[in-house]
């Protein structure tokens, strides 16, 4: 729904099917970042009268879903805020765990990036990305990626990939990182769609290599 | 009924982006599943949302018109994420501009597409 981010309120006040003024149309923002709901209400307005009682029940927000979720969930904060003072510590920490659960999933999105199609407004999320190079990268033998990381190149869709990673030393390095590279290059190309430019490749760590199989032993004894 | 559209558009973007081969689920945006997780009394440590909150559908900041958001996450062994994403922002637009017009509303619809994750044959062996 519509109510997470503050957007202010179009310039021009249109109903939902844009031809006429919307049933919120005359609502003057109380601050700068008021939220708009796709109704044209605003969020200040919906909880004001969810908070206040006394005031005539405007026939609008009781009938329509956006303003009704937005009304439900600010009783939701209500209710959570009140478990808050009362000081209920299992439903409390259970409700932070919640909470916080969808905090880190959001940070593990990382940046938007581009995909590579200027006429449209495509992106792809940074781990997202990494998670299909780094793979992209274990594919080569000898090697396993680490850290995958983009860097915007200009103000297009260009991207430069820095990746770190371990290599195994039975090889000489240099073609193993030709490798990696070809490979990364590749699936980010074919596999995303990313118009990544370079691949900068730096061997953090030493890749020990399992010792070959002897006749009649199986690699895990015996 | 005015407010039933906008509901009706949220379904519809959701639909259309459903059915795009490669797409395997959307992503429910932060906002509704926060605020399934304050409303949540259960264990369910994350609350998921309906497919609808994977869509976000604002009034265009710019003028008339519509901003419609998506988010999925792709499941696209043998597709390329951009061509799955392209077929998303295409269907999605050319359906919410059809349900538009069905209700007597030409508007200009402009629709963003984010993968948020995706899933590849490595991630079932």
């Amino acid at each position: 729904m519509a109510v997470d981010e503050p957007h202010a309120p179009p310039p021009e006040s249109l109903g939902a099917d844009g031809t006429g003024p919307k049933p919120g149309a005359a609502d003057v923002p109380s601050f700068a970042d008021d939220v708009v709901t796709p109704c044209g209400r605003l969020l200040s307005r919906i909880w004001e009268q969810a908070r206040d009682t006394a005031q005539a029940a405007d026939p609008h927000i009781s009938s329509c879903p956006h303003c009704r979720e937005a009304a439900e969930g600010l009783s939701a904060v209500t209710a959570a805020s009140q478990a808050l003072r009362t000081g209920d510590r299992p439903g409390l920490e259970a409700l932070a765990d919640r909470v916080m659960n969808i905090v880190r999933a959001e940070v593990r999105l990382g940046r938007l990036l581009p995909l590579a199609d200027p006429d449209r407004a495509l992106r792809i999320a940074e781990s997202a990305a990494a998670k299909v190079l780094r793979q992209a990268a274990d594919r080569v033998p000898g090697a396993r990626a680490a850290a995958c990381r983009f860097v915007p190149v200009g103000d297009g869709v260009d991207l430069r990939v820095t990746m770190t990673l371990a290599a195994a030393l039975d090889r000489p390095l240099p073609d193993r990182i030709h490798q990696v590279r070809r490979s990364v290059l590749r699936s980010a190309g074919q596999d995303l769609g990313l118009a990544v430019t370079a691949v900068d490749i730096t061997v953090v760590d030493v890749l020990e290599q399992e010792p070959p199989c002897r006749p009649g032993l199986t690699p895990g004894g015996a | 009924m005015t407010v039933d559209r906008t509901t009706t558009l949220l379904g519809t973007a959701a639909e259309a982006a459903l059915a795009v081969p490669g797409v395997a689920a959307l992503q429910p945006r932060r906002s509704p599943r926060t605020a399934a997780a304050v409303a949540s009394t259960g264990t369910d440590a994350t609350p998921k949302g309906t497919r609808e909150s994977g869509i976000r559908a604002d009034r265009s900041p710019d003028g008339p018109g519509w901003r419609i958001e998506v988010r999925c996450i792709l499941s696209f062994e043998g597709r390329r994420a951009l061509e799955i994403a392209q077929n998303v922002h295409d269907r999605v637009r050319a359906a919410v501009i059809s349900r538009l017009a069905a209700l007597d509303a030409v508007e200009r619809v402009t629709v963003e597409v984010t993968v948020t994750g995706v899933v590849t044959r490595y991630d079932l062996t």
